[in-house]
């Protein structure tokens, strides 16, 4: 499919405002007051250089806190999601995935290995969501 | 001045409440409480029973990019959320795929799998609340409901209720710098509705002259509900960052060039009324509405030109 296969990684990663409000929503749902790590997908476009990330939604998510080895992240959910956003917005595809950290984890490489199915080369954005520096509270990975 | 007095000027505004940390658990969602409520049927007893609508701030981003995207082609989507005593709650949204050149009822049935669907999705991620209401867009003629907006949300007024109707206007949302959102409820069949003291002198909107018929015949089948918005206290440090971060862009757009082809529109329209006025007094067109579209468009036009000329003291030099 053309527009899929890049080369390089791309350098830049640029998250739209909505984005950022869902995560924060999808933690006061879910997470607030525990200890749990929320998990949701990214959705945009590739463009060159820079990725774009335009939307996002939560998906169900579930791990050990004290085997890190452990987690389980839905599948089916993750494809019947993609198929109604693809029925609203074409453009919009499965550039990643979001976790709110605040720092990585060993499993994550593991996850990534998960969305290698969906895009070839996943973006991982680390929201933190009770940021304590000034800046934008977001970071970007790439395996 | 500095990006926390416009943050909160930007507030004032639109009306934005942050929440205090007791009233986040609008946030959580107790189903027994909420049938409680809706077991008793409030609205049957007194058809004006939902007076205020509170909106969250990711409901109301997302219908108002979901809206701005249709450009425009009207957009149509769905709310979720709750009631609490006669305010409803609405907490997140989600588009439909339909268009509206669609007539209205076929779009429903392709569209009731899609809802399922996805509403079955939201349960299994958290997200429990129902339906509690549609939105749609009406770019560049304003938020009312038109006949078959009416129709439609009698009949979900019937069998669905609480049911809530919503208008976002995206064209005078950018032209104004407010969002313009209307909130409505229709009356039961046969409701007369009494001639309310709430006279058109602040939900006054200018319709243009190929929609005046269809707005005039079923105005008095609905009534618009008190809106407001509010956001959580993880909302508000978030909107801090960005607004720090992107403050120059904002300064730097000017509404002249942004809205220049609606302004036109406008004008366009505006003339059109007068000629229609000075020739046949009999048509719907006053005088009065037509001298307070003609203020609204000039107001607009001479803020855009009094920012520029400011940030060109402030920031040009010469």
């Amino acid at each position: 499919m053309p527009g899929l296969e890049i080369a390089a990684n791309p350098t830049r990663v640029v998250v739209h405002p909505l984005v950022l409000l869902s995560v924060v929503d999808h933690y006061n749902r879910v997470a607030k007051n525990t200890k749990k790590r929320i998990v949701g997908v990214l959705l945009g476009q590739v463009e060159g250089n820079t990725v774009n990330v335009a939307n996002s939604f939560a998906v169900p998510f579930e791990e050990d806190e004290k085997n890190p080895a452990v987690w389980f992240l839905d599948h089916n959910y993750v494809d019947t999601m993609r198929e109604m956003f693809k029925k609203v917005n074409a453009k919009e595809r499965l550039v990643g995935w979001y976790h709110n950290g605040p720092k990585l984890r060993s499993s994550d490489l593991q996850i990534n290995e998960l969305f290698k199915k969906y895009t070839p080369n996943p973006v991982l954005v680390v929201i933190d969501v009770q940021p304590k520096v000034i800046g934008l509270p977001t970071n970007a990975y790439f395996a | 001045m500095d990006s926390a007095d416009a943050l909160r000027l930007f507030e004032l505004d639109n009306n934005v409440v942050p929440l205090s940390t007791s009233d986040e658990k609008v946030y959580c969602y107790d189903g027994q409480l909420q049938r409680d409520q809706l077991d008793k049927r409030p609205w049957r007893t007194d058809p004006r029973y939902y007076r205020k609508v509170e909106i969250s701030s990711i409901a109301l981003v997302k219908m108002v990019m979901h809206a701005r995207s249709g450009g425009d082609i009207e957009v149509m989507g769905l709310m979720l959320g709750k009631v609490v005593g006669q305010t409803m709650v609405v907490l997140d949204a989600f588009a439909l795929p339909v268009e509206g050149t669609e007539t209205r009822v076929n779009a429903h049935h392709e569209s009731y799998e899609y809802m399922v669907q996805y509403l079955e999705q939201c349960q299994a991620a958290g997200r429990e609340e129902p339906v509690i209401g549609w939105y749609h867009s009406h770019p560049g003629y304003g938020c009312w409901l038109s006949g078959i907006d009416v129709e439609t949300q009698m009949l979900n007024q019937k069998f669905q209720e609480p049911f809530l109707a919503v208008v976002i206007d995206p064209k005078r949302t950018m032209s104004a710098g407010k969002v313009d959102l209307g909130a409505f409820r229709s009356f039961p069949e046969g409701h007369t509705a009494a001639k309310s003291q709430e006279t058109d002198s602040d939900g006054f909107q200018s319709v243009p002259l190929n929609k005046i018929e269809d707005f005039g015949v079923h105005a008095d089948k609905y009534y618009p509900l008190e809106v407001g918005y509010f956001k959580s206290s993880l909302d508000q440090r978030l909107m801090e960052r960005l607004w720090r971060k992107h403050w120059v862009t904002t300064l730097s757009q000017s509404p002249l060039i942004t809205n220049g082809e609606f302004t036109t529109l406008k004008m366009l329209e505006l003339a059109e009324k007068i000629n229609i006025f000075s020739k046949d007094a009999k048509r719907n067109v006053s005088s009065g509405q037509i001298i307070r579209e003609s203020d609204a468009i000039a107001e607009e036009v001479s803020q855009g030109y009094a920012s520029n000329m400011i940030k060109r003291r402030l920031f040009g030099g010469t």
